[in-house]
């Protein structure tokens, strides 16, 4: 699911040459190791202090003795107190552990490692991320443009009651809808799973990606195509357009050239953002389609108790937000030349 | 832009008319108003609201007008021993669940759920957002330090992951956790959206308390001697009115969506609640709603039109209280 709209990006301090980059970009890098520090202690203080499902009885088999019931919890290390546990994970997060760097341990549910577990769901994530990501794009920027440049027509209306309607629609209640109308009535689209493109061929991948895509893109299409008009509208009134306008150039490069350059940068904030947030898995959209995703898996790791999974989902998906944040504000640099580094 | 009025009592009806009539200046809330009653979907929008609530308060009217309660049984239709659910007809308007219980009923007292949890969650966020925001950007430093980087830092956990958790642990036990300040039902899912939501007004109102910090009248007042409380909430809290009021009535839809994916997921909501988070879910068992496509279409129907009637009055009173009208 996407939060609440959100107000403009803070803008970068004004400043300026490369060191200043640089030291930029290093204060940035400890502030987001910082970031997932305190959020794999929230998450610790959540999950391991009040677990939804004590683990050790799950696991312990049917009616344990105290005695095997010491060995499980040794053995997940959950006999040591909770600092110590805490601080061995990060130890482990940085130094790796058994299985490799970053050690992010052993997974109570499937006893294996969390890094192989979490191998096998990444693609599933990427490919349902990446997809929509681009349909959104294509989806949303161009109305949102042409709903800008139209302004105030049929076209701009029927755009934005699009946006208003997909901004609306609950992403579950879409994807069951679609699944009923272009799986099940109509037969276009294939059903729910997840078939990876290596072992079923490229066409079957494709068939069952398009309806998960179409469904996440449709609500950030419509959040986007509503940003691109409002920006674009905005800086349709700048001074530099009318100077542009003044100057003889073709409304069509006015628009292209100097209009589109400074309204779409903000989007590029936005969508850094909300790609990182989709990295950590789209938990809604992976269980109605069944995609054996990293969402899926984090939100059955919770019902199971399977800790470690949730503390390595949290701990990708916060990485993903806060490194997107970054390279975003980055790119914004370059982008827009009235940023400059501090 | 150009055909936006300019807030001023100037643009009135003076300049207009032939005859001399006396210039009357229009205060920012006729202002406001005007430009509010002109935009006819927000005006849709706020009708079908105050429908809901109405709804949402004579559900039990409903239930005994209809002759079902909401958790009433009515195991009615069995083709050849199977349990399937019955479609609409003229005894369960939106036919019945798996379990033979009226969706016509459920979806009603649905908006009760859906409507308490979004304006008691909203409500909860806008009080602390509010606080915390107005505080971090009147005192600066190393206040504002700490509660930027607090809002960072929620901004960036993996929202419905940690809602899912939270909801979890606090339903396992009747006393519910964090020392009994969350406990199950409602107010648990009310907390738990709250507390990941008051960043968003948080932030907004951090930034406006920035701007109006430097003006004049807020100077005044600290020459006269005014306390910072009274500064905070006398004379920067009545301007910050606007923007509060445009943030919160958009964060109330997508709060609305948070608690029907939590109870989507089947987290959250106790089970005899009835909720259209809950009762999509119902409809996904067993892809049950590919025969008993009612069990989908009316709770996602009424969820949809809830989100976008909150979306469309939260539009509108975004235009009517921007006077730069950049986004119309």
């Amino acid at each position: 699911m996407r939060g609440p709209p959100q107000a403009a990006p803070a803008p970068v301090p004004s400043g300026s040459d490369d060191w200043d980059m640089w030291r930029y970009v290093a204060r940035r890098l400890l502030w987001v190791v910082f970031v997932l520090l305190v959020i794999s202690a929230i998450t610790y203080v959540i999950f391991f202090i009040m677990p939804p499902v004590n683990p050790v009885v799950l696991f312990a088999g049917k009616s344990p003795t105290p005695t095997i019931l010491a060995t499980v919890s040794h053995q997940f290390g959950l006999d040591k107190p909770v600092w110590e546990q805490y601080l061995l994970f990060v130890k482990h997060v940085f130094l790796g552990d058994q299985y490799g760097w970053p050690g992010l341990g052993f997974s109570f549910q499937y006893r294996e490692s969390i890094r192989s577990l979490m191998a096998a769901r990444l693609p599933v994530t990427a490919s349902l991320a990446l997809g929509a990501a681009l349909v959104w794009l294509v989806i949303g920027i161009p109305i949102g443009v042409a709903s800008a440049i139209k302004r105030r027509t049929l076209v701009d209306r029927l755009a934005m009651g699009f946006a208003l309607f997909f901004v609306s629609a609950p992403v579950f209640w879409l994807g069951l809808m679609f699944l009923w109308i272009f799986w099940f009535r109509l037969g276009w689209a294939a059903g729910t799973g997840y078939y990876g493109f290596t072992t079923n061929g490229f066409g079957t991948w494709l068939n069952h990606m398009v309806m998960p895509w179409v469904v996440l893109a449709l609500l950030y299409a419509a959040f986007y195509a509503r940003m691109a008009r409002g920006n674009l509208i905005e800086t349709m009134g700048e001074d530099y357009i009318r100077t542009a306008r003044a100057k003889g150039l073709s409304e069509r490069r006015v628009i292209f050239r100097h209009g589109l350059r400074s309204s779409l940068t903000p989007i590029v904030t936005m969508f850094g953002m909300d790609l990182g947030g989709l990295m950590g898995g789209a938990i809604i959209t992976e269980t109605v389609f069944n995609l054996q995703g990293i969402g899926q898996w984090a939100y059955q790791s919770v019902g199971t108790g399977d800790i470690p999974a949730i503390l390595a989902v949290t701990l990708v998906t916060s990485f993903a937000i806060t490194f997107a944040n970054l390279v975003v504000d980055i790119v914004y640099a370059y982008l827009d030349p009235r940023v400059r580094y501090s | 832009m150009a055909t936006v009025q300019a807030p001023s009592p100037s643009a009135g009806p003076a300049d207009t008319g032939v005859t001399q009539v006396a210039v009357v200046g229009r205060s920012p809330w006729n202002l406001f108003w005007s430009r509010f009653v002109r935009d006819r979907a927000a005006l849709a929008g706020a009708v079908l609201i105050g429908e809901l609530i109405v709804l949402a308060i004579v559900a039990p009217l409903v239930a005994k007008m209809v002759g079902h309660g909401p958790n009433e049984l009515f195991p009615l239709s069995v083709h050849g021993g199977i349990y399937l659910p019955t479609g609409p007809s003229s005894h369960f308007w939106f036919g019945g669940d798996q379990n033979g219980r009226d969706v016509f009923v459920r979806t009603i007292y649905g908006a009760r759920t859906s409507l308490v949890v979004a304006f008691v969650a909203t409500g909860f966020a806008m009080i602390i957002g509010v606080v915390l925001g107005t505080i971090a950007g009147y005192f600066g430093g190393w206040i504002d330090t700490i509660i930027s980087r607090v809002i960072d830092i929620v901004l960036s956990l993996p929202l419905l992951l940690f809602a899912i958790g939270l909801a979890t642990v606090c339903s396992t036990t009747a006393t519910g956790c964090l020392g009994g300040l969350l406990q199950p039902g409602l107010s648990l899912v009310s907390g738990i959206i709250a507390l990941f939501t008051w960043p968003y007004i948080g932030r907004i109102v951090r930034g406006q308390v920035l701007s109006l910090r430097e003006r004049e009248f807020i100077q005044a007042a600290h020459a006269m001697g005014a306390s910072d409380a009274r500064i905070m909430f006398g004379e920067l809290l009545p301007n910050l009115v606007a923007p509060i009021v445009v943030y919160t009535t958009l964060i109330i839809p997508s709060n609305i969506i948070f608690e029907a994916s939590l109870s989507f997921l089947g987290v959250g909501i106790p089970q005899t609640t009835p909720s259209w988070g809950r009762m999509l879910s119902d409809a996904t068992a067993n892809n049950l709603f590919t025969y008993a496509w009612w069990m989908m279409l009316f709770p996602g129907v009424f969820l949809l039109l809830t989100t976008l009637a909150f979306n469309l009055v939260g539009d509108g009173l975004r235009d009517a209280l921007d006077p730069r009208g950049s986004r119309r």
